[in-house]
């Protein structure tokens, strides 16, 4: 097992695009959290009453929406590029259990993608806290986001497991569709295109409700939510981010079957 | 003949590679096929009451006194805030205090002149000056007259009312009134509300004087329809259901100040409309924001699949000239998609058109759209343009990169997901983001002004085009240092 991670972590560093696509992760996460929070002010889009508490924990979290794509790219690469050259054959020539293959790639995977995800998280939030303390967000109501605070904790903490159970669906996903084009595709439409058919297409309160609830993405990132949790968020925190990682955990399985049942 | 070499090869070439590929048919057919369900799914589940509404508004801040018999109302109207430009102040001769009784009403407005309304049906256009402008109404029997000047002693006559029905007694005075501006509030995530605020008008009067004699004795109030409780709350957006406002009116010295909001006409009278409070056609063509994801994979892997299959060294083995190679490639797959992004913008239009009217989209508050109107014959050739547009900046962006998966990935994290998450989170970022990210294209497909538009439509197309031809110039540049 040992030499089957160490093996795939060799293949996945050295992989062209991978280290760029992390550091993509983190760069578009806070980057996007930066772009966010500086066109957000206490009162923005509150209409007249002016009543609305924000999140400061989301707003500060927003980037992960954009930066996502970097880690969905590199478990989506690790499962599509050794197909693309069939290097997917020597490697089950050298390891022929393929249920071990695919366990050391999600090993590394996921702490890969977890690692990024640490760093976007703690820069993306240390960005919305200076941007946001400037921007007007000191009365009272709007502490300075802080570690020592349970619901940031949490928040941080779950964020990070997003980035992780979310590299590791693409590899799931890839492992399945075998093309790069197609794992890509696929795990997007997964991930944004509810979001999107929510924007676009009317729905009714109720449908819009279930449709945030069980879509991998806005169910795992309730996990975000710190203030009005039953009004801004479509689930509990915890709750969310298990359904994502119950379809994490589908896309992982379906990915073996394929692995083990298909000529490689 | 087809010259054996050049340009005309190299696109028979390209044109040979890009139709012998099956993921040609499967995203050029995704392409129609998601435009066409996301736009009659989109219809199928809207509907509005717009039409439901009252047809006509009388609501003002009135000043008046009793007129009785025969007699003259004259004022000059010596300022007017331009609040609207359809904002109202004048003189009129009313039956009663009752919103929508009988009325004549002559006006001045901001920037559309004189003009001379008949119970609230009837208009007759003066002369386009704006304040300060002389008015005067005279009823003689059953008629009233209706004259301005700029001097208040030569006159000249604008038409007539027939007032057939107003009793011996009437209400003679001033007005003030000035439609609501729509306004943008951000109700919940991904959800803007568009409201109405009310935008007081304001005038001045001096010279007043009512059956030849100087005011006095003046009384005023708000004249407005009487809300009914069923309309309130859940009540239609847009439409004639004006805000609820409180005028104001004071003297000094002979010159009245009086405010108001409210509008006097029905729909088509002296710029009263009836307005939806969404763009249809825009609306119609919600599913070329899905349809385009099947172009970037189209073009993305138009051209990275040949480096990743090693066709691309054939290529430029038979077409050494790289640029022109690129260029032939650049060619096929921008008129291949503009005629399918037609297909599919005019497809999802009209197709999704009786579902739009049986959920209540229908004129007067939305008209039909047909190609011969401007707007929807640009928002529908528009459509096409944008999907290539994305087509080219998803080649130039392919040949830079190379690579299938992060190409794709790039640009839909451009395009779609920056889009998206603005949107969700906050009026102002998604405003930015709609007027210099590629998603500025999409505003060729407006045809009314929303309170929400970011950029004018040309102008965010031409934000589109600067993407693609970046990019593309970056990928000619790329192309000839670069070994393949």
């Amino acid at each position: 097992m040992i030499r089957a991670a160490r093996a795939e972590w060799t293949k996945l560093l050295t992989m062209p695009g991978v280290v760029w696509s992390l550091l993509g992760a983190v760069g578009l996460t806070v980057g996007l959290t930066a772009l966010v929070t500086a066109a957000t002010g206490p009162l923005s889009g509150c209409g007249a009453d002016n009543n609305c508490t924000k999140d400061t924990t989301v707003l500060s979290l927003s980037g992960v929406v954009l930066g996502q794509l970097g880690v969905i790219l590199v478990g989506v690469l690790a499962a599509s590029a050794e197909y693309e050259t069939m290097l997917i054959r020597s490697t089950l020539a050298a390891q022929p259990r393929r249920g071990l293959v695919l366990l050391a790639k999600a090993v590394v995977v996921t702490a890969v993608a977890t690692a990024a995800g640490l760093l976007a998280v703690v820069g993306s939030l240390l960005t919305g806290r200076e941007i946001l303390a400037g921007n007007g967000f000191t009365a009272a109501g709007y502490p300075t986001l802080s570690p020592a605070d349970e619901q940031t904790l949490r928040a941080a903490t779950g964020t990070v497991l997003y980035f992780g159970l979310v590299g590791l669906l693409s590899l799931g996903l890839t492992m399945v569709l075998r093309h790069a084009a197609a794992g890509v595709s696929a795990v997007m439409a997964v991930l944004y295109l509810p979001t999107v058919l929510v924007l676009i297409v009317p729905m009714s309160p109720h449908l819009v409700d279930l449709v945030r609830k069980f879509s991998p993405m806005s169910a795992g990132l309730a996990v975000r939510a710190t203030v009005r949790l039953a009004d801004s968020a479509p689930i509990g925190p915890w709750a969310g981010l298990g359904v994502l990682a119950a379809y994490t955990a589908g896309c992982v399985f379906c990915g073996y079957a394929v692995l083990r049942l298909r000529d490689a | 003949m087809v010259p054996r070499d050049g340009f005309a090869m190299a696109l028979r070439g390209e044109w040979t590679k890009l139709t012998t590929v099956r993921s040609t048919v499967w995203t050029l057919t995704a392409t129609v096929g998601l435009t066409i369900l996301i736009c009659l799914l989109s219809a199928s589940g809207s509907n509005t009451f717009v039409n439901d509404g009252p047809h006509s508004i009388d609501q003002f801040h009135f000043v008046h006194q009793p007129l009785t018999g025969d007699g003259s109302v004259v004022a000059q109207v010596s300022s007017q805030q331009d609040s609207n430009e359809w904002a109202k102040a004048g003189i009129m001769v009313k039956e009663s205090l009752v919103s929508g009784s009988p009325a004549a009403v002559l006006m001045l407005t901001p920037r559309h002149g004189v003009r001379l309304q008949g119970n609230l049906t009837t208009e007759v256009q003066g002369s386009s000056s704006a304040a300060p402008r002389w008015l005067k109404l005279t009823r003689s029997g059953d008629r009233i007259a209706g004259y301005e000047s700029g001097d208040g002693t030569s006159w000249e006559e604008i038409g007539t009312v027939d007032m057939r029905d107003l009793p011996r007694t009437a209400q003679a005075g001033l007005f003030v009134s000035s439609p609501d501006r729509q306004s943008l509030t951000q109700v919940g995530p991904g959800s803007i509300e568009v409201g109405t605020v009310p935008t007081p008008g304001r005038g001045t009067f001096a010279h007043v004087s009512i059956g030849g004699q100087p005011a006095t004795d003046w009384s005023s109030q708000d004249v407005a329809p009487i809300r009914s409780e069923d309309t309130k709350g859940g009540g239609p957006i847009g439409g004639l259901h004006p805000s609820q406002g409180e005028g104001s009116a004071s003297e000094a010295g002979g010159v009245f100040t009086v405010t108001g909001v409210g509008d006097i006409g029905q729909v088509g009278v002296s710029g009263v409309k009836l307005e939806g409070d969404s763009d249809l056609v825009r609306n119609s063509l919600a599913g070329i924001q899905i349809g385009l994801i099947a172009v970037v994979a189209l073009s993305v892997l138009f051209i990275t699949s040949e480096f990743s299959t090693g066709v691309i060294r054939t290529t430029f083995a038979v077409s050494p000239l790289r640029g022109r190679a690129l260029a032939a490639k650049a060619v096929v797959l921008a008129g291949t998609v503009f005629v399918v992004g037609f297909v599919a913008s005019l497809a999802g239009l009209f197709l999704s058109q009786p579902l739009w009217r049986s959920g209540g989209f229908a004129p007067p508050a939305y008209p039909h759209p047909s190609l011969a109107d401007g707007p929807v014959l640009r928002a529908v050739v528009g459509s096409a343009l944008f999907l290539t547009l994305i087509a080219l900046f998803s080649l130039g962006v392919g040949a830079l990169l190379r690579r299938t998966a992060g190409a794709i990935v790039l640009i839909v994290a451009l395009v779609v997901v920056l889009h998206i998450v603005t949107g969700v989170l906050s009026v102002e970022a998604s405003t930015w983001v709609n007027r210099v990210g590629p998603v500025a294209g999409l505003a060729i497909q407006q045809t009314v002004e929303m309170p929400d538009t970011a950029i004018g439509p040309w102008a965010g197309l031409g934000v589109l085009a600067a993407y693609a031809a970046v990019t593309l110039g970056a990928a000619f540049w790329m192309l000839r240092k670069r070994d393949a």
